[in-house]
Protein backbone atom coordinates (compact mmCIF):
# COMPACT_ATOMS: atom_id res chain seq x y z
CA UNK A 1 0.00 0.00 0.00
CA UNK A 2 1.46 3.36 -0.99
CA UNK A 3 1.05 6.62 0.86
CA UNK A 4 -0.93 9.37 -0.93
CA UNK A 5 1.29 12.06 -2.45
CA UNK A 6 1.62 15.04 -0.09
CA UNK A 7 0.21 18.38 -1.14
CA UNK A 8 2.82 20.81 -2.54
CA UNK A 9 2.01 23.33 0.21
CA UNK A 10 2.62 20.69 2.88
CA UNK A 11 5.90 19.66 1.26
CA UNK A 12 7.04 23.28 1.26
CA UNK A 13 6.07 23.81 4.90
CA UNK A 14 7.74 20.56 5.97
CA UNK A 15 10.92 21.52 4.14
CA UNK A 16 10.93 24.96 5.81
CA UNK A 17 10.32 23.38 9.21
CA UNK A 18 13.19 20.95 8.67
CA UNK A 19 15.42 23.81 7.54
CA UNK A 20 14.64 25.66 10.79
CA UNK A 21 15.50 22.55 12.81
CA UNK A 22 18.78 22.14 10.92
CA UNK A 23 19.58 25.79 11.73
CA UNK A 24 18.86 25.10 15.40
CA UNK A 25 21.24 22.15 15.50
CA UNK A 26 24.05 23.34 13.22
CA UNK A 27 24.42 26.87 14.67
CA UNK A 28 25.44 25.73 18.18
CA UNK A 29 27.73 23.13 16.62
CA UNK A 30 29.41 25.84 14.50
CA UNK A 31 29.69 28.08 17.57
CA UNK A 32 31.33 25.35 19.64
CA UNK A 33 33.67 24.41 16.77
CA UNK A 34 34.84 28.04 16.50
CA UNK A 35 35.40 28.25 20.25
CA UNK A 36 37.38 25.00 20.30
CA UNK A 37 39.44 26.26 17.34
CA UNK A 38 40.13 29.57 19.15
CA UNK A 39 41.24 27.70 22.26
CA UNK A 40 43.40 25.33 20.23
CA UNK A 41 45.16 28.32 18.63
CA UNK A 42 45.29 30.58 21.69
CA UNK A 43 45.96 28.08 24.47
CA UNK A 44 44.43 28.14 27.95
CA UNK A 45 42.28 31.12 28.88
CA UNK A 46 43.89 34.08 30.65
CA UNK A 47 41.54 35.79 33.18
CA UNK A 48 43.10 39.18 32.40
CA UNK A 49 42.32 38.80 28.71
CA UNK A 50 38.80 37.56 29.46
CA UNK A 51 38.08 40.56 31.70
CA UNK A 52 39.36 43.12 29.20
CA UNK A 53 38.00 41.39 26.09
CA UNK A 54 35.14 43.34 24.50
CA UNK A 55 32.02 41.47 23.49
CA UNK A 56 32.94 41.87 19.82
CA UNK A 57 34.44 38.39 19.63
CA UNK A 58 31.19 36.89 20.94
CA UNK A 59 29.13 38.79 18.37
CA UNK A 60 31.42 37.63 15.57
CA UNK A 61 31.36 34.04 16.80
CA UNK A 62 27.56 34.06 17.14
CA UNK A 63 27.07 35.76 13.75
CA UNK A 64 29.41 33.32 12.00
CA UNK A 65 27.67 30.39 13.69
CA UNK A 66 24.29 31.75 12.56
CA UNK A 67 25.69 32.11 9.03
CA UNK A 68 26.81 28.46 8.98
CA UNK A 69 23.47 27.43 10.45
CA UNK A 70 21.65 29.41 7.77
CA UNK A 71 23.76 27.88 5.03
CA UNK A 72 23.10 24.35 6.31
CA UNK A 73 19.40 25.16 6.62
CA UNK A 74 19.22 26.39 3.00
CA UNK A 75 21.01 23.27 1.74
CA UNK A 76 18.87 20.91 3.82
CA UNK A 77 15.69 22.73 2.87
CA UNK A 78 16.55 22.59 -0.83
CA UNK A 79 17.34 18.86 -0.61
CA UNK A 80 14.07 17.89 1.07
CA UNK A 81 11.83 20.33 -0.81
CA UNK A 82 11.41 17.95 -3.75
CA UNK A 83 7.93 16.33 -3.69
CA UNK A 84 9.51 12.83 -4.14
CA UNK A 85 11.92 13.26 -1.21
CA UNK A 86 9.49 11.93 1.40
CA UNK A 87 12.03 9.40 2.68
CA UNK A 88 14.65 12.16 2.89
CA UNK A 89 12.30 14.34 4.95
CA UNK A 90 11.51 11.49 7.33
CA UNK A 91 15.18 10.55 7.64
CA UNK A 92 16.27 14.13 8.32
CA UNK A 93 13.58 14.59 10.99
CA UNK A 94 14.62 11.32 12.66
CA UNK A 95 18.29 12.32 12.49
CA UNK A 96 17.59 15.67 14.17
CA UNK A 97 15.51 13.96 16.86
CA UNK A 98 18.36 11.52 17.45
CA UNK A 99 21.27 13.97 17.59
CA UNK A 100 19.73 17.07 19.26
CA UNK A 101 20.12 15.97 22.88
CA UNK A 102 23.52 14.18 22.67
CA UNK A 103 24.90 17.09 20.63
CA UNK A 104 23.68 19.70 23.14
CA UNK A 105 25.17 17.73 26.04
CA UNK A 106 28.46 17.28 24.17
CA UNK A 107 28.59 21.04 23.52
CA UNK A 108 27.90 21.69 27.21
CA UNK A 109 30.79 19.44 28.25
CA UNK A 110 33.12 20.95 25.62
CA UNK A 111 32.29 24.52 26.68
CA UNK A 112 32.82 23.57 30.33
CA UNK A 113 36.22 22.04 29.61
CA UNK A 114 37.21 24.82 27.17
CA UNK A 115 35.42 27.95 28.48
CA UNK B 1 20.56 50.03 41.00
CA UNK B 2 19.04 49.72 37.51
CA UNK B 3 21.74 47.20 36.51
CA UNK B 4 21.00 45.12 39.59
CA UNK B 5 17.31 45.08 38.64
CA UNK B 6 18.11 44.16 35.02
CA UNK B 7 20.41 41.39 36.24
CA UNK B 8 17.60 40.03 38.43
CA UNK B 9 15.08 40.25 35.56
CA UNK B 10 17.57 38.46 33.28
CA UNK B 11 17.97 35.69 35.89
CA UNK B 12 14.25 35.29 36.44
CA UNK B 13 13.56 35.19 32.70
CA UNK B 14 16.23 32.49 32.43
CA UNK B 15 14.53 30.36 35.09
CA UNK B 16 11.19 30.92 33.37
CA UNK B 17 12.71 29.91 30.02
CA UNK B 18 14.17 26.69 31.50
CA UNK B 19 10.73 25.71 32.80
CA UNK B 20 8.83 26.95 29.74
CA UNK B 21 11.05 25.02 27.29
CA UNK B 22 9.87 21.76 28.84
CA UNK B 23 6.24 22.47 27.97
CA UNK B 24 6.56 22.29 24.15
CA UNK B 25 8.88 19.29 24.60
CA UNK B 26 6.01 17.48 26.32
CA UNK B 27 3.32 18.85 23.96
CA UNK B 28 5.16 17.77 20.81
CA UNK B 29 6.56 14.41 21.93
CA UNK B 30 3.81 12.38 20.21
CA UNK B 31 3.95 14.40 17.02
CA UNK B 32 0.31 15.46 17.13
CA UNK B 33 -0.65 18.78 15.48
CA UNK B 34 -0.51 21.79 17.78
CA UNK B 35 -3.71 23.22 19.15
CA UNK B 36 -4.20 26.96 19.39
CA UNK B 37 -2.98 26.85 23.00
CA UNK B 38 0.02 24.80 21.91
CA UNK B 39 0.92 27.44 19.33
CA UNK B 40 0.77 30.08 22.05
CA UNK B 41 3.00 27.93 24.24
CA UNK B 42 5.59 27.55 21.48
CA UNK B 43 5.49 31.26 20.62
CA UNK B 44 5.72 32.49 24.21
CA UNK B 45 8.49 30.01 25.07
CA UNK B 46 10.55 31.20 22.12
CA UNK B 47 9.88 34.82 23.08
CA UNK B 48 10.87 34.34 26.74
CA UNK B 49 14.05 32.50 25.75
CA UNK B 50 15.01 35.21 23.26
CA UNK B 51 14.24 37.93 25.82
CA UNK B 52 16.42 36.29 28.49
CA UNK B 53 19.28 35.97 26.00
CA UNK B 54 18.83 39.49 24.63
CA UNK B 55 18.76 41.06 28.09
CA UNK B 56 21.94 39.16 28.99
CA UNK B 57 23.66 40.51 25.90
CA UNK B 58 22.29 43.99 26.68
CA UNK B 59 23.74 44.21 30.20
CA UNK B 60 27.02 42.51 29.32
CA UNK B 61 29.12 45.62 28.66
CA UNK B 62 28.24 47.15 32.03
CA UNK B 63 28.79 43.76 33.65
CA UNK B 64 32.24 43.46 32.09
CA UNK B 65 33.18 46.97 33.14
CA UNK B 66 32.04 46.79 36.77
CA UNK B 67 31.51 43.19 37.90
CA UNK B 68 33.53 40.67 35.93
CA UNK B 69 36.87 41.57 37.46
CA UNK B 70 35.38 41.01 40.94
CA UNK B 71 34.11 37.57 39.92
CA UNK B 72 37.60 36.53 38.82
CA UNK B 73 39.12 37.98 41.99
CA UNK B 74 36.67 35.98 44.09
CA UNK B 75 37.15 32.76 42.13
CA UNK B 76 38.98 32.09 38.88
CA UNK B 77 36.92 28.91 38.31
CA UNK B 78 33.62 30.76 38.68
CA UNK B 79 34.87 33.48 36.32
CA UNK B 80 35.44 30.88 33.64
CA UNK B 81 32.06 29.30 34.37
CA UNK B 82 30.51 32.62 33.34
CA UNK B 83 32.19 32.13 29.95
CA UNK B 84 30.69 28.62 29.75
CA UNK B 85 27.27 30.10 30.58
CA UNK B 86 27.61 32.62 27.76
CA UNK B 87 28.49 29.93 25.20
CA UNK B 88 25.65 27.68 26.33
CA UNK B 89 23.22 30.60 26.18
CA UNK B 90 23.76 30.74 22.43
CA UNK B 91 23.12 26.98 22.20
CA UNK B 92 19.79 27.37 24.02
CA UNK B 93 18.54 30.28 21.95
CA UNK B 94 19.51 28.66 18.63
CA UNK B 95 17.79 25.37 19.54
CA UNK B 96 14.68 27.16 20.83
CA UNK B 97 14.41 29.40 17.75
CA UNK B 98 14.88 26.49 15.34
CA UNK B 99 12.40 24.26 17.15
CA UNK B 100 9.92 27.11 17.56
CA UNK B 101 9.86 28.03 13.88
CA UNK B 102 9.73 24.35 12.89
CA UNK B 103 6.84 23.56 15.26
CA UNK B 104 4.81 26.51 13.98
CA UNK B 105 5.48 25.72 10.31
CA UNK B 106 5.05 21.93 10.37
CA UNK B 107 1.84 20.86 8.55
CA UNK B 108 -0.62 18.51 10.32
CA UNK B 109 0.88 15.37 8.74
CA UNK B 110 4.49 16.08 9.73
CA UNK B 111 4.60 13.82 12.78
CA UNK B 112 8.35 13.14 12.58
CA UNK B 113 9.14 16.86 12.36
CA UNK B 114 7.18 17.60 15.54
CA UNK B 115 8.93 14.74 17.34
CA UNK B 116 12.26 16.25 16.28
CA UNK B 117 11.04 19.60 17.65
CA UNK B 118 10.27 17.90 20.98
CA UNK B 119 13.83 16.51 21.10
CA UNK B 120 15.29 19.94 20.31
CA UNK B 121 13.13 21.56 23.00
CA UNK B 122 14.19 18.93 25.53
CA UNK B 123 17.86 19.56 24.69
CA UNK B 124 17.30 23.32 24.99
CA UNK B 125 15.52 22.90 28.35
CA UNK B 126 18.33 20.79 29.83
CA UNK B 127 21.08 23.12 28.63
CA UNK B 128 19.03 26.10 29.82
CA UNK B 129 18.83 24.49 33.28
CA UNK B 130 22.63 24.26 33.26
CA UNK B 131 22.85 27.93 32.20
CA UNK B 132 20.50 28.91 35.03
CA UNK B 133 22.55 26.94 37.58
CA UNK B 134 25.78 28.54 36.36
CA UNK B 135 24.19 32.00 36.37
CA UNK B 136 22.99 31.53 39.94
CA UNK B 137 26.46 30.41 41.02
CA UNK B 138 28.13 33.39 39.32
CA UNK B 139 25.59 35.89 40.69
CA UNK B 140 25.96 34.51 44.19
CA UNK B 141 29.73 34.91 43.96
CA UNK B 142 29.72 38.54 42.86
CA UNK B 143 27.10 40.80 41.29
CA UNK B 144 26.18 44.41 40.51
Amino acid sequence: MTRPAPRPADVRRTALALAALVFGVVSPLAYAAQRVFERARGGPGDPLLVVFDLHTSFYWRASTAAWWGGLAAILAGALVAQPRAQRGRDALARAVALVALPLALAIAVAMWRLP
Amino acid sequence: MIWRVLEAVHGHLGVLAAAALLHPAILLRRGLPLTRGGRWSVGLTTLVTALAFGLGVGIYEQYRATVKRGVFLESRAVGFLFETKEHLGFTVVALALGAGVAALLAPPGAVAVRRACAAAYLAAALVCAVVVALGTLVASTHGF
